[in-house]
């Protein structure tokens, strides 16, 4: 049902329907629908299938499912635009995420910078502060992993 | 900060970074939370205030959108009963970044061939909105103020 509908969105809009936002979640939602369909019916059947196979498509489809679930969610946001007092709310939601952009490539260079900076100090920490072994197991050197080291810019 | 930074492992073995580890600890507090999270909450609430004042119009977008995603709908919604109608609103789409390079011209034009289009469709002469009547008599009144 929602293919057939999605297809008369199509055919009355063109490709326009591809331009909008709701329309993404759309497309995602059902492709996510059709390989959840087809794991479970083809794929996952019990006599047919390994314990490591089962796990593996199990995490695969419920991974999947997530976004599909996302998708579900957001397209309630289309909805609840209906509602006068709930759409001024959603319509800033979404502005708020396309106004910062250029605000949150700013500070990805700046955490990125920290981030760069405290790894390179604890580089010197390791090489040259004669840290013990226990003291490093007890007390790690978190970010002295480039990762972790994020979390010391953010 | 986020993700549990915590500052313990700066004086570990001889210490001999803690100063520059601590003066970076700080630089980057100020820099990220203080300075770019109030920097953050400036701009979202920027936006919010410039989208709140357009709220009445931003309802009626979403609504118009939502019927024009449904226009295939059209005689499900109805059921043939078209001629029953009381009110149309119509609306011509608008880019929102070009909304000051409009021309009123052929945007008036636009609007006389929409009617025309409803018309045909609906066999009703008067189907306009108070609204647009207004929105209508305004343009008019600019096209009569740019050619003078």
């Amino acid at each position: 049902m929602q293919v057939f509908v999605m297809g008369c969105q199509i055919y009355s809009s063109g490709l326009k329907y591809f331009k909008r936002m709701y329309s993404i979640f759309d497309i995602l939602y059902v492709i996510q629908i059709i390989f959840t369909f087809t794991v479970i019916r083809f794929f996952l059947v019990e006599e047919a299938t390994t314990p490591e196979d089962f796990e593996f498509l199990s995490n695969l489809f419920r991974k999947v499912g997530v976004f599909g679930t996302m998708c579900l969610f957001f397209k309630a946001t289309y909805f609840l635009s209906l509602l006068d007092n709930v759409a001024p709310l959603i319509d800033i939601i979404f502005q708020i995420f396309f106004d910062i952009k250029y605000f949150i490539a700013v500070l990805m260079i700046f955490v990125v910078m920290i981030a760069m900076c405290f790894q390179l100090l604890a580089s010197l920490q390791v090489d040259f502060d004669n840290i013990s072994d226990e003291d490093l197991e007890a007390t790690p050197i978190v970010y002295y992993d480039f990762k972790a080291a994020i979390w010391y810019g953010m | 900060m986020f993700g549990g930074a915590t500052s313990d492992p700066f004086s570990l073995g001889d210490g001999k970074q803690v100063k520059i580890l601590e003066g970076l600890h700080f630089f980057s507090n100020f820099l990220v939370v203080l300075h770019l999270l109030n920097m953050l909450i400036a701009i979202m609430g920027s936006t919010y205030g410039n989208r709140e004042a357009v709220g009445a119009q931003i309802m009626k977008k979403d609504h118009l959108r939502f019927v024009m995603d449904n226009w295939i709908l059209l005689n499900i919604a109805f059921l043939g009963q078209q001629h029953n109608l009381e009110f149309l609103i119509a609306a011509l789409p608008l880019d929102d970044e070009h909304a000051e390079d409009v021309d009123l011209n052929e945007f008036y034009s636009e609007f006389q061939a929409l009617v025309k289009a409803i018309d045909n469709q609906f066999g009703m002469a008067k189907l306009v909105q108070n609204e647009t009547q207004l929105m209508v008599m305004d343009i008019k009144g600019s096209q009569r103020s740019m050619n003078m």
